[in-house]
């Protein structure tokens, strides 16, 4: 389903992406971990057409996403870590406003079906200024998940939920996973990853430091045996804890 | 306690000015701010010198009308004050300010004294701007003695606005101070009506004359006569002291005038820091209500719109299946709904209207005077209506990451933009110009309009204007896309000299394109009336059409370039 190529992605001189490949299938959930500044966001921001990658490509199904992006995106839901809503849209016409785009035909049906399941049936004629942080982030959820996409992307999705939104957007993952969504999600919530992702990418400085399953990186690394991801992730990340420049590379 | 408050002023103070001055290095700024400076020079430095030079005693008699005048408007702005008692920004605080003063240990009084100290910034720079204006008309006195007769005026507004802040916050706690303000409110009510019957009622109005007359402003002389009338002026005595020091010709008359104003701000000065009222809670109210005037005002909205207790209005019906990119003009749609007040959108071309009808009436052709009004507004509204409607790329960049993820094509999505600010400002413009046409065909004494002619101007004025507001948004949202960092993005940005020059440079840049784009189609249309001007109906018909498909065919090739160069973008050119 994502397919990513030899992706680089320079801010001038600055490589913030470097040479990184991985595949994610149906089903799967990729974790795509590193410390703050090691290209996470950029990465995503590449998969899912937002930003051009310098070199290297990015598939989503059977579509590049520089060369066909209409219909490479029509395919993915890319949901960031800070939500961009419309200020004068309500709750209910960001949904109809994603219903068109993407040409969800039943869309009557399916969108009191997600307002229920993120708990926004009252907020249905709310703007986002009367949201909490939390909601909004229910919001851009339910924009993401209205088209049932094949391609699911996550910058840190479980910011500023409740504990039961947290319950709850822990366990849509896992469905859309079983459903044979393929994920890509990205979070510094390791106890997450580890219970959802099939697979891991650990990013530092841009570059790729370990990529597979937990038991295959382990394999590679035997003096990491038997720690938590929690110890494997500082040990593979160490002295890097340091942003860089540009800003949320 | 003073000392740290002290400390933060000057700090935030200076750091603000490092920060603006810093700003300067980015060439855009650089530019904007020497345009900035060069459009001060040319309204007010400019005019100072000549007036110095002149000394023809013109500008000392408008100084001596503005004297007149003066109090009037401190007694409404003070009237305002008690009679309405919306503006607690008096007490306001930022958040962080809120944060870490208020959960500070220190007293009411002392956070008074910070808000008076803090005041005191705004007063300095108003202090300068002031005294340089109004020393245009009094070049006898130095400018040390103008700026602290103007300091003395700003600083008696201030103190009282905080005073009467204080004094509704206390109205909670003690019954009888929200008594007395309202007691107050009727007497300046009272005053304000006396004026304003005075002013514009007593004062005949054959005095008003035609604008075509020998003295148009006559009845300005009558008003301000009245003003200086003996009754008036006693009424108005107290605001005649405050603001006698600024219009003061000479240095002893100064003296003379400085002493019972500085009483007067001494008197306010005890009167707020003796006030005890409930200074926390009414600073934490005003800080709110001082945000969303804020959010309000930088939205440029009609209206100060709350999320949180606005009334979402009536939404717009979007079937889930079509052309995707009319979700976009929908959107845009809705969002001008919301932050647009049909009645505060027309307040002003109805003002335009009545005093046109007035003054019209008074020559004798009121038609002409509406229809005349109604073409200056069609003209005018490109101009300004840009400016209004801000539903387009200026403010959905800041969308940028988002809308790169929706699977729409950059040109569909670019059209969509400019397709929600055109027909809405071709359809303004249609009706201005027909309220024109109809107004010129009932005014006596002009020439009838060949039918022809008429039909040629009405079946293909929708296609011009289309055309032309489709060219103009679309330079306007080609800026942007393309120059992202060189104009205001959404409904906020920082401010100061280079900001106000930037946008003078990118108005002139944006002028030139609409010229150049309009070369071609004004060649054709002018080759096509030059070819059928024997039927000038038909002339002017395919001029029409010829020059407005070819704009249209221009804006398209531009809007398919910006839809690749929108691809492109990538949101960190977006700051």
């Amino acid at each position: 389903m994502i397919a990513v190529r030899e992706l680089t992605k320079l801010y001038g001189s600055f490589k913030a992406v470097d040479s990184i490949s991985f595949d994610v299938g149906p089903g799967e959930v990729l974790g795509l971990v590193g410390p703050n500044g090691a290209g996470k966001t950029s990465t995503l921001r590449c998969l899912a057409g937002i930003m051009r990658p310098s070199r290297g490509t990015v598939s989503i199904g059977r579509h590049d996403i520089q060369s066909d992006p209409v219909a490479a995106k029509r395919e993915l839901a890319f949901i960031p870590d800070e939500p961009h809503l419309f200020d004068y849209l309500t709750v209910q016409e960001h949904l109809r406003f994603i219903a068109r785009l993407y040409g969800v035909a039943d869309a009557e049906q399916r969108i009191p079906e997600l307002l229920a399941e993120l708990e926004l049936t009252d907020k249905l004629e709310t703007l986002p200024g009367a949201l909490s942080r939390g909601m909004k982030q229910k919001l851009a959820i339910a924009c993401g998940l209205l088209h049932n996409p094949s391609v699911l992307i996550l910058d840190e999705p479980l910011t500023g939920l409740d504990p039961a939104g947290i319950r709850k957007m822990r366990q849509t993952i896992a469905d859309r996973a079983r459903a044979g969504t393929a994920v890509v999600l990205s979070s510094h919530l390791l106890n997450l990853v580890e219970e959802l992702c099939t697979k891991l990418f650990i990013l530092r400085r841009g570059q790729c430091v370990e990529y597979g399953t937990f038991d295959e990186i382990l394999a590679r690394r035997p003096e990491l045996a038997g720690r938590s991801l929690e110890d494997v992730f500082l040990t593979l990340t160490a002295d890097d804890d340091t942003p860089r420049s540009p800003d949320r590379a | 306690m003073i000392a740290a408050f002290a400390y933060l002023i000057f700090n935030s103070t200076r750091n603000r000015l490092l920060s603006q001055l810093r700003r300067l290095r980015t060439p855009r700024y650089a530019v904007g701010f020497v345009l900035g400076l060069g459009y001060f020079w040319m309204v007010f430095g400019r005019h100072a010198v000549r007036a110095g030079a002149r000394g023809d005693g013109s500008e000392a008699a408008a100084s001596g009308a503005f004297a007149s005048i003066a109090p009037v408007f401190i007694l409404i702005v003070i009237a305002g004050i008690w009679m309405f008692g919306g503006d607690m920004s008096a007490l306001a605080f930022t958040e962080a300010e809120v944060a870490m003063l208020l959960t500070a240990p220190v007293s009411r009084r002392t956070l008074v004294k910070y808000k008076l100290t803090q005041s005191q910034v705004i007063i300095l720079i108003n202090v300068v701007i002031w005294t340089f204006i109004l020393r245009r008309g009094s070049g006898s006195l130095s400018g040390v003695l103008s700026a602290a007769a103007v300091w003395v005026m700003f600083t008696t507004l201030s103190l009282h606005r905080m005073g009467e802040a204080l004094h509704r916050a206390s109205r909670g706690e003690y019954r009888a101070a929200g008594q007395k303000r309202k007691w107050m409110a009727k007497v300046f009510a009272m005053v304000v009506g006396l004026m304003i019957f005075g002013a514009f009622v007593a004062v005949p109005l054959s005095a008003i004359g035609a604008p075509d007359g020998k003295n148009p402003l006559a009845f300005l002389r009558s008003i301000l006569l009245f003003f200086e009338s003996p009754g008036v002026r006693t009424v108005l005595y107290p605001f005649h002291l405050v603001i006698a020091p600024a219009f003061a010709p000479n240095a002893s008359a100064w003296a003379v005038a400085m002493l019972p104003a500085l009483g007067i701000v001494l008197l306010h000065l005890w009167w707020v820091l003796s006030s005890d009222a409930a200074f926390e809670e009414a600073a934490a109210l005003a800080s709110t209500e001082r945000a969303k005037r804020i959010e309000a005002m930088r939205s440029r909205r009609m209206t100060a719109f709350d999320p949180e207790t606005s009334a979402v209005n009536k939404t717009i019906a979007l079937a889930p299946t079509g052309i995707p990119a009319i979700a976009v003009v929908w959107k845009n749609a809705i969002a001008l709904r919301r932050t647009i007040k049909p009645g505060a959108l027309l307040r002003l071309p109805i003002l335009a209207f009545v005093v046109a009808a007035l003054f019209g009436w008074k020559s004798g052709n009121p038609a002409r005077s509406i229809a005349v009004t109604a073409f200056f507004l069609a003209m005018m509204l490109p101009l300004f209506g840009i400016q209004v409607l801000r539903n387009d790329l200026r403010s959905d960049m800041l969308h940028l990451p988002f809308l790169k993820s929706l699977p729409l094509a950059g040109a569909d999505l670019v059209l969509a933009e400019i397709a929600s600010g055109a027909v809405i400002m071709a359809t303004a413009q249609f009706v201005l110009f027909a309220i024109a046409g109809i107004a010129l065909m009932a005014a006596p004494g002009v020439t009838t309009i060949r039918a022809d002619m008429l039909v040629a101007i009405l079946s293909t004025l929708p296609l011009t204007l289309l055309a032309l507001d489709g060219a103009i948004c679309t330079i306007i949202n080609g800026s942007a896309v393309l120059f992202p960092a060189w104009i205001r993005l959404g409904p906020s940005g920082p401010g100061g000299v280079e900001v106000m020059g930037q946008m003078m440079l990118s108005m002139a840049a944006s002028l030139l394109a609409f010229v150049l784009m309009l070369l071609v189609p004004a060649a054709l249309g002018g080759g096509a009336w030059f070819v059928l001007s024997a039927t000038p109906g038909a002339a002017v018909a395919v001029a029409c059409v010829l020059g407005s498909i070819a704009l249209a065919a221009e804006s398209y090739g531009l809007i398919l370039a910006l839809g690749s160069a929108f691809e492109r973008a990538e949101p960190q050119q977006i700051t």
